[in-house]
């Protein structure tokens, strides 16, 4: 393992990235930063269709997670954009970003007289941050400044059997350096629940991670619907995947042997390091955002049978130990774990490459979905539109 | 390379590695804990009743219906039907306990 070098941000945290955003607060605004972004193509656009119409909870985990995408630490700056008279007002996001320490402009639609004077402000504001972020020089960092987020997404049975235990191997590792872990996806701890509730660090983390799960089961009762339609998906199954129970146990394995610290809400920074449980949707983008939102600054994506997505506020890095993906879709493939599944390599061997892939990555080495451009980005909805 | 992989000592079900042919004879190595020499592993020998793509499970021994199907030692679902050894075990004769709205 190589050193760790980041860009250590006004509020302490540390970036591996440099990135400018331009942020819509309300769906009215997403053309404007769609023009902004175009007229500046160092910076990175979100789009959303959120940001009025929302009731309690659900509005206010659009406002956290479009704050916490800003204040991500790989953000050097970014531009809040608004439209005047929206529920999630862009002042106001771009205040609670500003606490972090680093630039925030805000560009009102309505005040500037329109989406052409307004993608213009917001061009001009983002092109004089990633100047500035273009100075900014890289300084060796300790790995407690590491906040790894872990997914998976279209799972096979390699999954399970080879990238879940390599990356589960190399997050012993980060842990014991410092590092702060989170493990997503609610649904996809189903029927392994009971592993992970017996390395909880209390009798509430235990208790927080047996709700993650009540709660996706409940939803599926109240919409009249059975997960198994969707959970495992019908990529899962033609990859040898049968039942949820079958995917959470390969899935859990990610996540190594450490103890867990504690449950997250969507969204919610961790508050130390150690290895933690967010409550999202397995729904990739959407469990990808809410970790990028509470801090994550990089990812670790297994994957079986392929995917491209990628994420605004982080480097995403995909590890496949199919040996039929990693040839296909290799456009895709950063790591290859095939090792495991031909018998020519342990985990721990394979583990420890991953461990100075990961370290390159932080330290610049960009990832698939950075260089295709992969900025997704998607807020988790939990109230109806009104 | 091998043929297939048991992931725990307590599963009834191993992973193929490569796609196996229906009749294709293959050994099963019992995963052992701690220190022990490959060659030492006990082999279980079980011939293949069904054609298998590659990383899908086949039976390590009968299963009866309603039995639960253990992988990773752990339970994956219940059996739909009685599975003898050697079988394809799938969605047509695995079913999950989890996750049911009705």
């Amino acid at each position: 393992m190589t050193e760790l070098t980041g860009y250590v941000r006004p509020d302490g945290n540390t970036g591996f990235r440099n990135y400018v955003l331009i942020i819509p607060s309300i769906v009215c605004a997403n053309r404007t930063v769609q023009m902004a972004a175009s007229m500046c193509p160092g910076a990175i656009p979100l789009f959303h269709p959120f940001g009025c119409g929302q009731l309690g909870k659900d509005a206010e985990q659009t406002f956290s997670t479009l704050q916490g995408a800003g204040k991500n630490p790989n953000v050097y700056a970014c531009v809040v954009v608004g439209l005047g008279c929206e529920q999630v007002a862009a002042e106001e996001v771009a205040a609670l970003i500003a606490r972090s320490g680093k630039q925030v402009k805000t560009v009102i639609i309505q005040k500037e007289g329109g989406v052409l004077n307004a993608a213009q402000a917001a061009a001009r504001h983002a092109a004089q941050f990633i100047q500035e972020a273009s100075r900014v020089k890289r300084v060796p960092v300790d790995f407690d400044s590491f906040v790894v987020g872990l997914e998976c997404g279209g799972s096979d049975a390699t999954s399970g059997i080879a990238s879940n235990p390599v990356v589960g191997y190399a997050v012993d590792t980060l842990i014991l350096r410092g590092a702060t872990v989170i493990l997503s996806e609610s649904a996809e701890i189903i029927g392994a629940e009971h592993l992970l509730a017996e390395r909880a660090v209390s009798k509430e983390v235990a208790s927080l991670i047996y709700k993650c799960v009540a709660k996706v089961q409940e939803q599926a009762r109240q919409m009249g619907a059975d997960l198994r339609g969707s959970q495992p998906s019908p990529g899962n199954m033609a990859g040898g995947v049968t039942t949820i129970e079958e995917k959470s146990l390969g899935c859990v394995k990610k996540a190594g042997n450490a103890p867990i610290r504690g449950v997250l809400e969507y969204s919610e920074a961790p508050d130390g390091p150690g290895l933690y449980m967010m409550d999202t949707p397995g729904q990739d983008v959407e469990s990808m955002t809410g970790m990028a939102a509470a801090g994550a600054n990089l990812i670790v994506f297994t994957t079986g049978r392929g995917t491209p997505t990628g994420c605004a506020m982080a480097p995403v890095l995909k590890v496949c130990a199919n040996p039929e993906t990693c040839r296909l879709m290799r456009d895709h493939i950063d790591f290859d774990a095939t090792g495991v599944i031909l018998g020519s390599e342990s985990i721990a061997q394979v583990g420890d490459r991953l461990l100075s892939h990961i370290v390159a990555v932080a330290g610049g080495r960009l990832t698939a979905s950075e260089i295709f451009g992969q900025w997704d980005f998607a807020i988790n909805r939990i109230g109806p539109t009104v | 390379m091998r043929a297939c992989v048991m992931l725990d000592a307590a599963d009834n079900v191993a992973v193929t590695l490569r796609q196996l042919a229906k009749g294709t004879l293959v050994e099963v190595q019992v995963p052992v804990s701690g220190d022990v020499p490959a060659s030492t592993h006990p082999v279980l020998r079980i011939k293949l009743r069904d054609d298998l793509p590659f990383g899908h499970k086949f039976s390590l021994t009968d299963i009866k219906k309603g039995e639960p199907v253990i992988k990773y030692g752990c339970a994956i679902g219940c059996a739909t039907e009685d599975i003898p050894e050697g079988a394809h075990v799938h969605t047509h004769n695995l079913e999950s306990v989890r996750g049911r709205g009705r």
